[in-house]
Order: C-alpha cells, then structure tokens, then sequence
C-alpha cells in the first residue's frame, strides 16, 4: 500500500544536501548585480564629480553598507528569538551572507581604502574582522562537519562529550588508584598526557582514522611500558591506554565543537562592538 | 454514554447484531457506558447529516463506528468506486484499528444517519473479552482485508462479487512473529500469501551455500503465486521481519480465481516474470538491496515522518534541539543521538553519505506505543501524526513499547523549573577549556550537573510535528544549514534511489 505521507507536513529528502536552489541563483543574482553597481558608481563617477556630489555618493555608500549590515544583523533575531518566524533559517542566512557581501563592498568604497582617524579605523577594524570571520564561519561550516562525522563513532552533543570524558578519565585514575605504584607513576607520567596530546588529535584529523585503529597503534607504541610492569597488570595498563586514547579523541571532537561555537562567538562579538562604534561614528560626524 | 443517552433505539440495533449476540440490555449499557479512566474518551452518539464525510480515505484515525439509523456509502478512491451501502447494525473503522494502517476507503453519510462512535480504547478492551464480539471481528477483519487488497489489484475490479466473496471466506488469516519462516525454499507451493501488514524478507540459496536476501516485500505486496502459476517447489524463502499478517489463499482457490477470469492470470504471470528479472539484476549487485535491506531492518521503513539529520552538513550547532525545546515548555523532543545510516552514493567513486536517524518520533505506519495505554491518551490523528493527549498519567507504557526510543519520560514541571533545566549557552571560558585534564580541575561537577539533570518520570514527551504551529516542524525550520529534514519512507527511498 501507498502511503500517503503526513498530510500537513511537508516530507521531503534530498539526497546531495547543499544544492543551489532558485532562491540561492537569486540571491546570487542579487550579490553579483549589487557588487558591480556599486563598483561601477566608485570606480566610474567617485573622482569625476563636483565635491558635494561625491561627498553625498560617500554618504550614500554608507548609509547603503550600514542599512545591509543591520539587515544582516537582523539574523540573530530570527534565530534567537523567533523560532517560528517567517522562512526557514537556512533560507535567513543565505540571504545574511549575501547582504553582508555587498554590505562589506558598499562600506569598502565608503572608506575609499583607508581607515582614517581612530574612530572610523576601530570601526573598520571590527568590521572587517566580522566580514572575515563570518567568511572562516562558512568556511568552517563545510569543512568541520565531514571531519568530525569521520572521526566521530556516533554523534555526541558536547554536553555528552563532557560526561562521557569525565567518565573515561575516572576510570583510567581508578585503575591507576588500584595498581601498583609503578603502575600508578606510569598512568600518570605515560599515559595522562596522551589525553590531552595534541600530536595525537592531529593524527585523527589527519587520517581520519578510526578508533579501533588507533588503539591498536597506540598499544604498539605502548608496549615498552608493559616490561616494567608485572604480568597481572598488563591488561590493567592496556585498558587505561584505551581510557586514555578515548579521551584524546574526545577531546579531538569537543575542539571541533569549540571552534564552530568560537567563530560565531568571535563573528558575534565583533558585530556588536561594529555596531557600537558605528553609532559613535554616525554621531561623530552628524555632530561635529 | 450514559443510561439516559443508550436509547431504546441503540439498544434494539445493537442487540440484534452478530458482534454482540447474547448480550442483554443492562450488558449493552455497561458496555458503552463511561471511560474507565478519568479523562480517557468514551463512546458517543453522533448525528452525521446527508453528503457528510464520516471516514477520509488515507487519513487516520481512532474511532470504530456503529451505525444505528440512516445509510452510508463506502467508496473507493479516486474513481469513487461504491464497494458498499451499509445500513443500521453494520460497522466501520475497525481495520485501522486493528492494524494501524490508514483508513483503506471513503465513507459517506447518504441520508441523515445516527452512528456509535467507539473510541479506540473501548475497542482494544472489548476485543480483549472473548466473545461473539472479537470472534466476529476477526473474522470480518480478514474478509474486509482481504476483499480491500483484491479491489486494490485493478485487474480485479472487474470479477464477480460472488466469487470473490467465496475466496475471501476461504482466505485465512496467519500471524507471524520476527524471524518466523512464511514458506520454505523447497516445499511444495500450496498456496499464495498476500501481506496484509508488516515486511518480509525473501531469501534464496545461490550457487556456493549462499543465502542471499532477494527482495523485501511489504503489505500489499504478495509472494508464493510462482510455484503454484509454474507448478514447482517454493524457489525461496520468506521470513517475517517483525510482526507479519498474511492472508493465505489455498491453490484451489486461487487457481478458481485465475481461471474464472484471464486478466487475473496474466497480471499475475507479468508480475512474477517482472520479480524473476529483478531478481536475476540483483544477483549482480548487492548494495542498494543491501542499503533498502538495512533501511527495512531497523524500522525506518515504518516512518510516516522520519527526522533525518545530514551529518556532513550538520555542524551541531543544536539549533533544532534549542528551537523544540522552545517551542514545547522547555524539553526538546529530539535528540541527536539515533540510527546511522550510510546512504550509498550514485557517482561510482564518490563516498557514502552518512546521516542520523534522530532520536524522535517517527510517527509509524502501526505504533507500537498505541497498543495498551491505559487511558487512551496516545491517539493517532487523522492527518496521522501520534499525538498524547492531556489524559496522560505517565505510566511509561508508550515509552517501553517504543522500539526505537522515542518517547521519553519527563517530569511536569512549571515553566520557570523548566527553564532551569535547559543545557545553556557555554561561556567564553567554556570555549578554553577542551585540554582540561584531571590536574587542573576533576570533571566531577560535570557530571553532578548532568545528573542533575535527570528528571522525576511523570508524563510521556514525543514529537507532534509541531502540530500547534501548523505543522512548521520547528527543528527543521531553525536549521540554519538546511541539515535536517523530515521525510517518510517512501519519499526518503525514492531519493536514494533516484540520487537526487
Ligand atoms: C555586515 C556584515 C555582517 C554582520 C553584521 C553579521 C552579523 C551576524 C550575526 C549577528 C550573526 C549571529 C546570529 C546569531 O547566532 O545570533 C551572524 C551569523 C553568521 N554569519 Fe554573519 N554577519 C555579517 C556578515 C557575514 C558574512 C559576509 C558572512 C559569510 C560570508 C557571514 C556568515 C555568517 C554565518 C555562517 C553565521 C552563522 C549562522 C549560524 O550558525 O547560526 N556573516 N552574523
Ligand atoms: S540545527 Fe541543523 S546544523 Fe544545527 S545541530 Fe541541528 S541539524 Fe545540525
């Protein structure tokens, strides 16, 4: 029998996630035109007009960049506060990342390529360190997720990752609670700074291997501890090396996490302090 | 229904029917008298006017209907096809009752009619009791079921009433649990089996001792028509994947079936000349029956409307948690924890595409956590999503019976608890602190802050596909990389197939 999906709700699936859409042509469109109108005013009539003409095309390049910069902006209330607001997010950041391209040529042509005094320079500063890091954001957007797919054994949210390392930890310092002393020196002085090895981290990155294969190398590697130790503790030592490697690993993934929630903190905070020397500019010019 | 609403009139319909032969009138009263619990829904009488639509075909639902004056007419979509006029002391509505399946026809009031409406969990308990009632509902239900699958065949639309009557009482209706063997490659075909619910897998010993999976057929589908069209032994095997009703048709029957009506004969000698050549393609090629197996496997094939998570696009920001959890009283009805599937990739050389099942309700073709609430508070709506009402008293049963996990427990709090309880945004220090080692700071209140989190059990939570926001899921709506969808089971395969 055929099922008719949920009737009001809308089923769909595509396979290759990412495609470009008719919304993405359009906004692409939109970026392309915008950027060569823009291009076009500075490079062909900015020069070539009277003064208080190109002090008004100036302005206007300005109050164009800020207008889209708060367009822009507008993002965060969508998400923050209105979950079930007007569009899909994915459709609000699409249009934020092509508002924010022609905002970063309008405000780009506004400064003429200078920074100016220290007010404007400041601003400008954080401005382009938004531009940039929302740039690294989408960026990493494509390229942490693959990364952390393959080296995940199953998706964790970060507060699991936290519980789960913690876990791993205390049962690798209770193994070491309970052996020997030589066993508890080599835990600690061996195997405690694999944890937190950033040699290691990177191998995962790198070759994206999985964590069967890397205990197995990392046993190998081990082995030399094993003769210090008497023979009763050998599977004790492996199951902490195990502990250990597990941490690592986390500890690989929960940077991952990190650096995803560090960019838009990053890209977040330097589009407040833009907008509060923005206001500060605005004043400064409209009053002095 | 109370003794002032159980009119003479109900009483005189009710009484002269088979489903509740020997029963007396103070038997009847009871039997539609109040909710055993307080809140559950109880049987009404309901006034229908003429041309109004009582049952929706596809659509689901939770109710059985009696009807005590007035006529119905039950019509087959999308030609409009008339099955059946149905009048007082005929019943309607059990087949989705019984089997979870969407409702298989249309049925309309003809004139102004007076109906019982039976809600689901008076129905489960009057088939428990054994009697004259569930005696006649199984009974019906395979003569209906199976009467529905041939009228679906549209080379049957055309056959003699009579003669399909005559099979269907014939017909018998077989329950097998997962794993169970249907037919057995070898034996002698006696008779055709029609799925009526659930999938089953064909198997088939290849050259060289391998027992390779053929096929995965499911409700509708039939299987066991070649060794009896052919006259050889069965050429594979067939077993459940779960729980599997089948209605078996003896060969006599079959073949008085197949002689009486050519058409009949040569659809059925297409279709099994059509599944020879599937599988003969297949025998090359294992991985997309091998990824469609697994899908079939693990249950999504049930889903009406699965919550798929991209892993290469998702960047586990933990938006869709935050905006369910928003948008229902502070706990999230997903997790992002599940099934993980690797799709295979339609460009020969490029890799899979990984994706999570999340944890959250798949809204199943036949819920397993429907079965037993003792209050009826876990209802199937009619647009099909499962849905738990207020009359909840937290008794975990749903939650047990869901196979997959995907209702969970959770602890009634007032808003300004819940709001305690949801996991906040870290600080920047947060950020710094992915090297930390047992040194510079145990990890122990991480884990007492995570176990703090475990709430008291008090009401069953689970997705409702955000049916108080018009069905905008609000997971799939806050993503802001286009990373979760929700799809069913066809919609999802299909995809995959077509690789789009
Ligand atoms: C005028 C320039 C821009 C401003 C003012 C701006 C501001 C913001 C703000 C406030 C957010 C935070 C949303 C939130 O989490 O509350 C955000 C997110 C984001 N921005 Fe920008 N942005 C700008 C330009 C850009 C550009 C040029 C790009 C990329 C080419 C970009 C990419 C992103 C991305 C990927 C996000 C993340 C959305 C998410 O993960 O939820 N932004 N931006
Ligand atoms: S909102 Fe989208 S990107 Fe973020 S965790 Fe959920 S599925 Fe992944």
């Amino acid at each position: 029998m055929k099922v008719a999906p949920i009737k009001a709700s809308r089923s769909r699936f595509s396979a290759s996630w990412m495609r470009s859409g008719r919304i993405d042509y359009l906004w692409q469109t939109f970026a392309v035109l915008s950027v060569a109108g823009l291009s076009w005013l500075y490079f062909s009539m900015y020069g070539q007009l009277p003064p208080d003409r190109n002090r008004v095309l100036v302005l206007a390049f300005g109050c164009a960049g800020t207008i889209l910069a708060v367009l822009a902006a507008s993002l965060s209330v969508r998400k923050r506060l209105a979950y079930q607001g007007v569009g899909k997010l994915s459709a609000w950041l699409n249009a934020h990342i092509y508002i924010g391209i022609v905002s970063a040529f309008a405000i780009l042509y506004h400064s003429g390529f200078r920074m100016g005094s220290p007010v404007p320079a400041i601003l400008l500063s954080f401005y382009w360190f938004t531009i940039v890091s929302g740039v690294m954001g989408l960026w990493l957007s494509r390229k942490v997720p693959p990364l952390l797919t393959a080296i995940e054994e199953n998706p964790a949210i970060i507060e699991d990752l936290l519980s789960v390392r913690a876990e791993c930890l205390r049962g690798m310092l209770e193994l070491a609670a309970g052996g020997s002393a030589k066993f508890s020196a080599l835990v600690k002085d061996s195997l405690l700074p694999q944890t937190a090895s950033w040699k290691r981290m990177g191998r995962f990155y790198r070759n994206r291997t999985t964590f069967a294969e890397e205990i197995s190398a990392f046993q190998k590697e081990q082995e030399w501890a094993l003769g210090w130790l008497a023979a009763p503790e050998h599977r004790a030592y492996q199951r902490a090396g195990e502990y250990a490697l597990r941490v690592n690993k986390m500890n690989a993934e929960l940077l991952l996490h990190r650096v995803m929630r560090g960019w838009l903190t990053i890209h977040i905070t330097t589009t407040a302090a833009m907008f509060g020397f923005a206001a500060l500019h605005i004043f400064s010019v409209l009053y002095y | 229904m109370n003794e002032k609403t159980v009119t003479s009139e109900i009483l005189s319909v009710l009484g002269a029917m088979e489903l509740f032969r020997g029963k007396d009138r103070d038997e009847l009263t009871e039997w539609l008298g109040p909710a055993p619990f307080e809140g559950g829904a109880e049987c009404e009488p309901i006034m229908i006017g003429a041309g109004q639509r009582i049952i929706e075909q596809e659509s689901f639902g939770n109710s059985f209907y009696i009807l005590i004056r007035g006529t119905v007419a039950v019509t087959l979509m999308p030609e409009g096809r008339l099955l059946a006029t149905l009048t007082p002391g005929n019943f309607f509505g059990e087949m989705t009752l019984i089997s979870g399946l969407p409702r298989s026809a249309n049925v309309t009031a003809v004139t102004p009619c007076c109906l019982i409406e039976v809600p689901r969990r008076a129905f489960e308990l009057w088939m428990r009791k054994p009697g004259a009632f569930r005696d006649t509902m199984d009974r019906v239900y395979i003569e209906r079921g199976l009467a529905n699958h041939l009228m679906m065949i549209p080379e049957l639309a055309a056959i003699e009433p009579q003669l399909l009557r005559d099979v269907v009482k014939k017909a018998r209706l077989r329950i097998y649990s997962k794993d169970e063997t249907i037919v057995q490659e070898g034996d002698d075909g006696d008779s055709l089996f029609l799925i009526r619910d659930g999938y089953v897998r064909v198997v088939k010993n290849m050259a060289g001792g391998e027992r390779r999976t053929v096929a995965y057929l499911k409700d509708g589908a039939y299987f066991g028509e070649s060794a009896l069209l052919r006259a050889e032994r069965r050429s594979a095997s067939v077993f459940a994947m779960g729980k599997v009703e089948v209605i078996q048709v003896m060969k006599e029957d079959f073949f008085a079936l197949v002689n009486r009506n050519e058409r009949i004969a040569d659809h059925l000698v297409r279709i099994d000349q059509k599944r020879q050549e599937a599988e003969q393609a297949s025998a090359g090629s294992t991985t997309r029956l091998g990824f469609v197996g697994e899908v079939v496997e693990r249950g999504l094939v049930k889903a009406t409307s699965a919550l798929v998570i991209h892993l290469n696009a998702c960047t586990r920001c933990g938006n869709c948690v935050d905006a369910c959890a928003e948008l229902h009283d502070g706990i999230s009805r997903l997790t992002r924890h599940g099934m993980l599937f690797e799709a295979p990739s339609r460009a020969p050389q490029s890799a899979p595409e990984p994706f999570l099942v999340a944890t959250s309700c798949m809204h199943c073709l036949d819920p397993e956590c429907m079965i037993g609430c003792p209050t009826g508070a876990i209802t199937r709506d009619v647009n099909g999503e499962v849905v738990i009402q207020d009359s909840c008293i937290g008794c975990g049963n749903c939650a047990r019976r869901c196979p997959y996990g995907n209702i969970s427990m959770a602890d009634a709090l007032p808003q300004a608890e819940l709001e305690k309880q949801r996991t906040g945004t870290p600080t920047i220090g947060g950020y710094l602190k992915f090297w930390r080692t047992p040194e510079n700071e145990p990890m122990m209140h991480e884990i007492e802050k995570n176990n703090q989190k475990a709430v008291v059990q008090r009401i069953a939570v689970k997705c409702d596909l955000c049916r108080d926001y018009n069905y905008n899921h609000g997971c799939v709506h806050n993503c802001p990389y286009s990373a979760i969808e929700r799809t069913d089971a066809e919609t999802f395969l299909d995809a995959l197939r077509s690789g789009q």
